[in-house]
């Protein structure tokens, strides 16, 4: 909770002891000048006004503490120097459409599907994707690796997917399944 | 046992054919034909080559993980002259004499210009450690390998 919102917590309860002691002076002066105040809507509307304002509070605060990422939400505690900020960098918006572009292709995901398995030299490849021409596959495996999903061994030809290679992989089939279920429900 | 240094033969000679001096699973060093080298002794022994010529250098430094592929291959032309130690019998038969032809291809004036860049670059490598004669780089020892920075 923000000091902010402990603040208008705290502003709150002292409003309401204060109009309690307004209350009961009012009552004992009805009861001693015959004299009757209806603060009654005075009172829930003021509270209403500072309840709205604390929601708000909290609302902010908790979107600053959240962090909604590919593995799921992240609560980040304490007050220490954000964790947040660490993942709020500089987006290079061509450099990820490049990125993805390589991966989406169905052929390019069916190799990182194979690859993910193990390295293949390339007549494994195109053993099991035998829908893929030669030179196809070849030109493939070279947008892959270009995007540093894939890497060639030099000396003995083996293509291997690579650690970023891996992780787009599952976060592209992961964001599918999560977008697919989305839709039944 | 006699302690020995390792030293140059007064011999050049050059590579009849291009010669893959090593082929392992990460690895691979080749050089194209007229090579020029110089035999490397210890005692009456060839022992290695000091090599000078087009030649490449191909070096797989990945390793795969569960977690993916991490490393790159390096593929590079060794421009300077390097040291081979070790089982160097099958290259022998792929040599013979070098003329001043393979010599100025490679920028040196003459034989002894050769031996003396070699000569450098086998101080660096081996100081003045001198070493078993019949100890070392056996033909069960595999090979060595210095570059030039």
């Amino acid at each position: 909770m923000s000091d902010e919102t402990k603040e208008e917590i705290k502003k709150l309860r002292e409003e309401i002891a204060n109009l309690k002691d307004q209350l009961k002076s009012l009552t004992e002066q009805k009861k001693s000048r015959g004299i009757y105040i209806d603060i009654g809507n005075n009172v829930r509307n003021y509270v209403e006004d500072v309840m709205e304002s604390v929601a708000e509070g909290i609302n902010s605060e908790l979107e600053r503490c959240i962090f909604i990422g590919p593995k799921g939400m992240k609560i980040i505690r304490g007050r220490g120097p954000s964790q947040y900020e660490e993942h709020t960098v500089e987006v290079d918006y061509s450099k990820v459409s490049e990125l993805m572009s390589a991966l989406g292709q169905e052929h390019r995901l069916r190799i990182l599907g194979e690859l993910v398995k193990g390295g293949k030299y390339i007549n494994e490849l195109q053993e099991k994707l035998s829908e893929i021409t030669a030179s196809t596959l070849s030109s493939h495996l070279n947008i892959l690796e270009e995007a540093g999903l894939v890497v060639q061994e030099k000396v003995r030809g083996r293509y291997l997917i690579t650690m970023p290679g891996r992780i787009a992989y599952k976060m592209a089939l992961r964001i599918t399944r999560f977008v697919e279920r989305g839709y039944q429900e | 046992m006699i302690l020995q240094q390792y030293r140059l033969d007064n011999t050049i000679l050059k590579t009849t054919e291009a010669l893959k001096l090593l082929q392992s699973e990460r690895a691979i060093i080749e050089t194209d034909g007229n090579t020029i080298a110089v035999p490397i002794k210890l005692g009456e022994e060839t022992k290695g080559y000091i090599f000078h010529g087009h030649s490449k250098l191909v070096l797989d430094t990945i390793i795969e993980t569960k977690q993916g592929a991490m490393g790159k291959s390096v593929e590079k032309e060794i421009k300077e002259p390097f040291l081979m130690l070790g089982k160097t019998k099958d290259i022998q038969q792929h040599l013979s004499t070098a003329n001043i032809e393979n010599l100025t291809a490679m920028g040196y004036k003459d034989g002894k210009d050769f031996i003396a860049k070699a000569e450098e670059l086998l101080r660096r490598f081996s100081g003045s450690r001198k070493v078993w004669i019949h100890d070392c780089y056996c033909n069960a020892s595999g090979v060595i390998f210095a570059f030039s920075k």
